[in-house]
């Protein structure tokens, strides 16, 4: 199939702390026939920047990402906040830029990696097996923001979540359920520094919650709230084990 | 005092809504409601006030005789004179203060809306409206083709144009505010009847 | 004036406390998701209520005067108050001139941000509040931590404590149900007594020049109906066009403040009753200029429903008294900012940007947008605290530039794993205080990436060796 020139847009703490997430996104896209580049002048979308209010040094980083990925067909990214902030805040960050048509571009063509599986791969399922109980963490703005999945606020009867889909289709999974099926897990950003007894009060409900449910591992497609919860698993010395859905798809379709 | 009225209004004259802001046309009929009398029955009951369905008002009558809150009621006015006489005439009265100790009035709404159990009552034909309030007890007596599916529909029916007051009813006084906990008979009526007529 | 960082900090020392205070708003959340489920046309119901709100609020004049002329010719007197102060002298003047010394009043969030209680009793005129939840927090001497359910950060053995001292409840009481009925005969006999009512406004129907007001408990109504003065009070952005609109938001209101379908009274008022006397102030104090503000605008849609409090995970944890505004959570943030972006500068970040209350709000408004938004203008006002605007500056440095990126990058992990866990993962961190730090990895991704695309079009390493960048 031809897409065109894919780009990956790797965010900056994956590029910096994990990088293994950014590498089982490669190689499954590898699996599923996609051709694509990383362009290394990339840095980072200046979400931290935007998130604290610093909206003209989230602009400049803004304007170097438009500038790396401008003429690209797709940009894929395996973080739906680091998505969001391109399809929902570029066009207020880069103002000057937002009637171009390469910028319109962008931003209506940037995926979080699940949903560029679904909506224009076209694979739902991925053939594999992972024979384990895993929590589904439905980060906050790839769900509110990107449709990643089902908000438990709206009414919306008959759909379900893509993400849930394409876990759902490895063989052995069991997908486990919480009561607050969608609730933050209080990382926020700089939240989790400028407020971190809220933060971690709010993460460590979420960790027990999935303890209840008899998850071994938590699954996200925000590696950033994964990086939150597992400093609270550590620093309790809890078995759960976190994982970001590129993990678990790459290591399922080996 | 004009001098405010003047400049609140200009100042409101100046908004930074965007886009299209026409009065929007609109219809939201409930579509999941399938048995209005069943709803509304089942409604009322999950907030604390009891219904009941009667083929007319010597039925009706009956019922309330039978009723325990009825039984026990000292005071009761009534303004429904086929389904009880009552002892207590609020018309009489010249001050609502002197129907604080009423302990079941009984009257007429107008319809019910079976999406959430409230009947609509007009308190024009009351001299006190504060007696729906004062009043220990209340039963509602409403005809049962005069359910109506939702507000929508119960709003099209009512005629604001002499009204004075009205009221949603929809079960007894309540309150959560001590711990969640459910408490029915805060400071208006400790128990709603409605009775459907018909 | 302490932050909410820090009071919310105190406020989760209670561990157990802070539980309980979750899990009761998470449970008024869920009750209001079963509601709304149970509405087919939920969704759609908030497009429209939002769209009445536009239009309403874009004609306001218009609809003000409409509804002056009709809830006059009913014979209610309407007065404009420009703000808080002005609002509060009118209502004074009018309970003076009836010599009124005991109001019974009804919730009113209006009131609360104008400081009326407290004026009036400066003047010596008793207020007693009539929702069960205000009076006992006005008899503890404490602040609304809710806008619909103001006691909700009280436990029933405290009410327990207040009613005794108060009311002269037993000891140790602390039945709910035995604890009501206390309050009933006491609330009575102020009903019975005030001289004077006073009661907020749900909604204000221009086409008719009704008021309308939503309550569970009936205190409005008694207090509307029994003493010969009522005033009611409003701010200019209750008005909506048509008696139709009220389906729309009342379907709204009640599921989405507390999981009902309908409050126990809804009750229309069209001028006084016989031999009262009924005014109406309509308030300003702030709501022209937050019409005037695109981004921002949207925050006076507001319906006062309080669902955004109950579905926030911050406010779940916090507690109403950690946000210094008069509102608290999610809509109080994008109220305070209007009123005073310096003093109220912390609550912005009060938030994790979550947008459950923008997926909740019935009349749509985009509260986790305008929050970060306002985040915007309290870096631009200054009021950013410098360590953390230097901070973030460097990082912006550090990331403009692709080679300073990766260097600092490359320093940063290499500082991490050489420095001993318990330099890293001690409390005195502002990470580490509360979370281990991830393990840093030897190589970023795109060095990794470079090797293994190396790898893969000269598997036998026979190319040129270009020089290893981290």
């Amino acid at each position: 199939m031809s897409l065109g020139r894919v780009g990956l847009f790797i965010p900056c703490y994956i590029d910096q702390v994990y990088p293994r997430v950014g590498m089982a996104t490669v190689r499954l896209l590898e699996k599923l026939g996609v051709s694509f580049d990383f362009p290394a002048d990339q840095t980072c979308c200046g979400q931290p920047q935007f998130n604290s209010g610093c909206f003209k040094d989230a602009a400049k980083l803004a304007g170097k990402m438009f500038r790396v990925f401008k003429d690209f067909d797709w940009v894929v990214c395996p973080s739906g906040s680091c998505t969001g902030m391109v399809r929902e805040y570029f066009e207020l960050l880069l103002e000057r830029d937002k009637d171009r048509d390469d910028f319109k571009h962008l931003v209506s063509h940037t995926f979080e990696l699940c949903e560029f599986l679904i909506d224009i791969l076209k694979v739902e399922t991925i053939e594999g097996s992972f024979p384990h109980k895993v929590g589904l963490h439905q980060s906050c703005h790839g769900l509110r923001g990107l449709g990643l999945g089902v908000p438990s606020e709206q009414v919306l009867p008959g759909r379900t979540g893509k993400v849930l889909r394409l876990l759902k289709s490895l063989r052995g999974i069991e997908v486990v359920t919480t009561g607050r099926s969608d609730e933050c897990c209080g990382f926020g950003g700089m939240f989790s520094v400028f407020e971190g007894a809220v933060s971690s009060f709010i993460g460590r409900d979420r960790i027990r919650d999935y303890e209840q449910a008899g998850a071994e591992v938590i699954a996200s497609y925000d590696v950033s709230c994964l990086m939150h919860l597992d400093g609270l698993i550590r620093r309790d010395k809890k078995l759960l084990k976190v994982m970001h859905i590129a993990e678990i798809l790459d290591r399922a379709a080996a | 005092m004009t001098d405010s009225r003047r400049l609140v209004l200009n100042r409101l004259k100046e908004h930074a809504i965007a886009g299209d802001t026409s009065y929007p046309a609109y219809s939201h009929p409930h579509t999941g409601i399938s048995d209005p009398r069943r709803s509304f029955q089942s409604v009322i009951e999950s907030v604390g006030g009891e219904c009941r369905f009667v083929a007319d008002l010597e039925a009706a009558r009956k019922a309330v005789t039978g009723f325990e809150v009825f039984a026990m009621a000292k005071q009761v006015c009534s303004y429904v004179k086929e389904i009880a006489d009552g002892n207590f005439d609020a018309e009489a009265k010249a001050d609502a203060h002197q129907c604080a100790d009423v302990d079941l009035t009984i009257i007429r709404g107008e319809l019910g809306v079976a999406e959430n159990g409230a009947v609509w009552v007009n308190a024009d034909p009351l001299r006190h409206r504060a007696l729906l309030f004062l009043s220990g007890h209340l039963i509602l007596v409403i005809k049962g083709r005069d359910i109506v599916p939702d507000m929508e529909s119960a709003y099209a029916r009512i005629d604001f144009t002499r009204l004075r007051s009205g009221y949603f009813i929809s079960g007894p006084s309540k309150t959560a505010d001590i711990e969640q906990c459910l408490v029915i008979g805060v400071h208006g009526a400790k128990s709603l009847l409605v009775l459907i007529v018909g | 004036m302490k932050s909410h960082a820090r009071l919310a900090a105190a406020f989760l020392k209670q561990e157990e406390r802070a539980h309980w205070h979750d899990q009761a708003l998470w449970y008024v959340r869920e009750k209001r998701d079963r509601m709304a489920a149970s509405v087919p046309d939920w969704e759609a119901l908030r497009e429209t209520a939002q769209a009445i709100k536009r239009h309403a609020l874009a004609n306001l004049p218009r609809y003000l005067e409409e509804f002056e002329r009709n809830a006059a010719a009913r014979g209610a007197i309407v007065h404009y108050a420009l703000d808080a102060a002005e609002h509060n002298h009118i209502v004074l003047e009018l309970l003076k001139g009836r010599n009124a010394r005991l109001v019974a009043k009804s919730k009113s969030m209006l009131s609360e941000e104008c400081g009326l209680n407290e004026f009036l009793e400066r003047n010596g005129i008793e207020v007693v509040e009539t929702d069960l939840a205000e009076r006992i927090i006005q008899l503890a001497g404490e602040r609304p931590s809710h806008i619909v359910l103001p006691s909700i950060h009280i436990r029933k053995e405290e009410v327990g404590d207040i009613f005794h001292e108060h009311l002269g409840t037993e000891k140790g009481e602390s039945d709910p149900t035995r604890l009501t009925r206390a309050a009933r005969t006491h609330l009575r006999e102020k009903f019975l007594a005030a001289e004077a009512g006073i009661s907020g406004v749900n909604f204000a129907v221009a086409e008719t020049g009704a008021v309308v007001i939503c309550t569970n408990e009936g205190n409005a109504d008694l207090g509307n109906s029994l003493p010969d003065l009522y005033i009611a009070v409003m701010g200019v952005e209750k008005v909506i066009p048509k008696t139709k609109d009220l389906s729309v938001f009342l379907r709204l209101l009640s599921r989405s403040a507390t999981g009902q379908p309908i409050s126990a009274y809804t009750s229309h008022l069209l001028g006084p009753r016989p031999g009262q006397e009924m005014h109406i102030v309509i308030v300003d104090n702030g709501r022209s200029e937050i019409l005037r503000r695109e981004q921002f605008h949207k925050a006076a849609f507001c319906i006062r429903c309080g669902a955004c409090l109950n579905t926030c995970p911050v406010y779940r944890r916090s507690c109403g008294h950690s946000y210094n505004f008069v509102i608290p959570g999610p809509i109080g943030t994008i109220l305070a900012m209007h009123r005073d972006l310096k003093k109220y500068k912390d609550m912005p970040y009060a938030s994790t940007l979550c947008g459950s209350c923008t997926a909740v709000c019935p009349v749509m408004i985009d509260i986790h947008r305008q929050i970060v938004l306002w985040r915007n203008e309290v870096v631009k006002a200054g009021y950013l605290g410098r360590a953390k605007l230097a901070a973030l500056k460097t990082a912006t440095l550090g990331m403009k530039r692709t080679r300073l990126f990766r260097m600092g990058g490359w320093t940063v992990r290499k500082l991490l794993r050489i420095l001993p866990p318990f330099v890293l993962d001690n409390r005195l961190t502002i990470w580490g205080k509360f979370r281990d730090l991830p393990k840093m990895p030897a190589q970023s991704f795109r060095a990794q990436y470079r090797a293994y695309s190396r790898r893969k079009t000269d598997p036998l390493g026979l190319g040129a060796n270009r020089e290893g960048r981290p």
